[in-house]
């Protein structure tokens, strides 16, 4: 059995609300990806999945921001553990508590990650952008901004070999005229070209792990089918490990693996693809059921009801299971115990987890 | 339907003239900050021998073209046109200096806001606002009684009084980019910080400022040599300067002579009206390559 490439365990990230009081952004976010394995993260907007990138990508200058966990990058040349040394930074009493208080040296802690993150950061993570028009400095060409990403990653490479190698790699995510369109810029691309620019851009450092954050958003039907086809293909050719952020189930059809479900800061569900697109099998956290409901088209009068969000204030979900609102099946068997109690992600097959009391043997 | 088959209030004649007026423009920048290039060089290499001290007596305040003086002569019989081109020393490198350093220090100091430092904020904006508020030109008279009338010391104290305004246009551009999505993808990419100031955001996004800050500041370099040594404060007879040239000749304004100071001040505003309107032309044609 080989190591993972990236292990992330136990990732806990707090923010600051204004009385004093912390907002649980993640809490014990456990998995890892393998080599050559898709990993996707699926859940509604604000329940942390932009969170979990920030933090791998040890972006997240929040304060305290990242209070608790291990992440560990593990490639062919070296083993990193990017948050080693953390409890030395970080105090925290009363933990999990409503009157829990953190204290973070953070001027000192980003400074740390600063150093850190110099060497992972384009070299062995990569980075693709929703909307990637805008990840694109809009003043000079996209062809001078891939050779300036080859010669920060590549040492030894000149301007020649980078420029080279710029458009091998833009011809290689089919972009037409390579040559040509090495010298446009940014708003002179339509927004599927300038996607294929960024995808070359963040392949051409030649990274372990590739992360999209929302890689189809804002791109039309035809163009998305082509930029799902592109990864699909890269990724086999490549053998690259993958992360991808969405809300798109037909992306996570294409391109997963294993998939992970969030909600409100939790993984409410971990599984392969095959026992999280299931739409027909029982086996399902409440909240996975009703997305895929949702992206069928097939809810029924009840289950809307249960989509509206209500404003809830943001609070420590410690004592309670975080989705007994809008939970559409509790009975009255295990009503008390999601009213008192977090449920633990139970096991309920070999590749399948869910946190719900449900399915507690 | 009517709406449609309207002309529109726009002709593709309007546009011609606007282009030809763009033309022009340049044009005129080119044909004056060259000569004045071209006079500085000749007379700073002595390529052709040009005498600004020797009178001619038979030729007292004529008007040009007359006795072989080009744009005739002043008070004392020295011709107007060797003093014109030798007036370019008293501005052209001591405003390069004065500009040089309000556009270097101001842009080393203004992308030091980009460490998200709330109290070199505040002072940039507030010894702006002072510098704005403060007569220049006291400053300068100032310096001028305490230390000598020296060209050099006035562009000095010009060019650090800039330092605030450049810094401060920097600042607020950076707060704007602060946030935007390449600036995040950079850091993203491990970008080291010095590629990150000086090229993605000083020179790609902020030159535009800086360049037209350059021309500005160089305009105004020139009209504050000019106007102290009008005053007496800056170059000093028989140094000819733009300034003390104008001075020279307004005495004899109201006998009916109205060449030798009228030529000095029609170099001035032209050489200014050059440097704003080379600002506004870089300016617009850069926003042009990288508009949609």
């Amino acid at each position: 059995m080989t190591t993972p490439l990236l292990t992330v365990k136990d990732l806990c990230v707090r923010f600051r609300q204004e009385n004093n009081s912390f907002i649980p952004a993640l809490n014990h976010i456990s998995f890892q990806v393998n080599n050559n394995e898709v990993l996707g993260i699926i859940g509604e907007s604000g329940s942390g999945k932009s969170i979990t990138l920030l933090s791998l990508l040890g972006l997240l200058q929040a304060n305290p921001g990242v209070i608790k966990g291990s992440i560990t990058i593990d490639t062919q040349q070296n083993r990193i553990d990017t948050l080693e040394h953390l409890d030395q930074y970080v105090s925290i009493s009363h933990y999990e508590k409503p009157n829990e208080s953190i204290e973070k040296d953070c001027t000192a802690w980003n400074k740390l990650q600063r150093k850190r993150y110099k060497d992972i950061l384009g070299k062995h993570i990569a980075m693709i952008f929703q909307n990637s028009r805008l990840a694109f400095n809009p003043y000079y060409s996209i062809g001078k901004q891939i050779s300036e990403s080859i010669l920060l990653h590549k040492p030894g490479s000149n301007k020649k070999m980078a420029k080279d190698l710029a458009i091998r790699w833009l011809k290689r995510v089919k972009m037409q005229a390579p040559d040509i369109r090495y010298n446009n810029n940014p708003y002179g691309l339509s927004g599927g070209m300038c996607q294929r620019a960024m995808i070359a851009m963040a392949l051409a450092s030649e990274p372990d792990l590739l992360i999209a954050d929302e890689p189809t958003t804002g791109l039309d039907a035809t163009i998305q089918n082509d930029i799902l086809s592109l990864l699909e293909e890269i990724k086999n050719q490549e053998k690259l490990s993958m992360i991808i952020v969405s809300h798109d189930f037909t992306i996570m059809h294409r391109l997963a693996n294993r998939i992970l479900v969030y909600y409100k800061g939790f993984v409410v569900e971990e599984g392969s693809k095959n026992d999280i697109l299931a739409i027909h099998s029982r086996q399902h956290h409440p909240y996975t059921a009703l997305l895929l409901n949702a992206e069928s088209e097939n809810m029924v009068e009840k289950e809307i009801e249960t989509t509206k969000t209500e404003s809830q204030k943001n609070q420590l979900f410690f004592s309670a299971c975080p989705y007994t609102s809008r939970c559409g099946f509790r009975t009255v068997r295990i009503q008390d115990k999601c009213h008192n109690h977090l449920p633990p992600l139970i096991q309920v097959s070999d590749t399948q987890k869910i946190r719900c009391w449900a399915f507690e043997k | 339907m009517n709406r449609i088959n309207k002309p529109l209030p726009f002709k593709r004649k309007h546009f011609i003239l606007r282009r030809w007026i763009d033309r022009l423009i340049v044009l005129y920048c080119l044909v004056v900050l060259g000569s004045v290039l071209t006079a500085f060089t000749i007379t700073q290499f002595n390529i052709i021998e040009l005498d600004y001290e020797a009178m001619d007596f038979q030729s007292i305040l004529t008007p040009p073209l007359t006795n072989g003086h080009i744009l005739g002569t002043d008070y004392l019989g020295r011709d107007l046109f060797n003093r014109l081109l030798l007036g370019t020393h008293a501005y052209l490198l001591p405003g390069l200096m004065a500009v040089s350093i309000s556009i270097l220090f101001g842009a080393l100091l203004g992308s030091l806001t980009l460490f998200a430092n709330k109290r070199l904020r505040k002072v940039i904006t507030l010894s702006t606002e002072l510098m704005q508020t403060t007569p220049r030109l006291v400053i300068l008279l100032l310096i001028i009684a305490i230390f000598e009338a020296n060209i050099y010391y006035v562009m000095l104290v010009i060019g650090i009084t800039n330092i605030p305004t450049v810094a401060n246009l920097i600042s607020h551009r950076i707060d704007i980019l602060r946030n935007k999505r390449f600036i995040e993808a950079s850091i993203a990419n491990a970008t080291p910080i010095h590629i990150l100031i000086f090229k993605h955001i000083l020179w790609y996004n902020c030159r535009t400022i800086l360049i037209s800050q350059a021309a500005l500041g160089m305009a105004e370099a020139v009209l504050m040599e000019t106007s102290l040594s009008y005053l007496g404060f800056g170059v000093q007879e028989p140094t000819p300067s733009w300034g003390n040239m104008v001075q020279a000749g307004s005495n004899y304004l109201l006998q009916g002579n109205l060449w030798s100071s009228s030529i000095p001040a029609l170099a001035i505003m032209s050489v200014l009206l050059a440097f704003y309107l080379l600002a506004e032309v870089v300016v617009k044609q850069l926003n042009k390559r990288h508009s949609l």
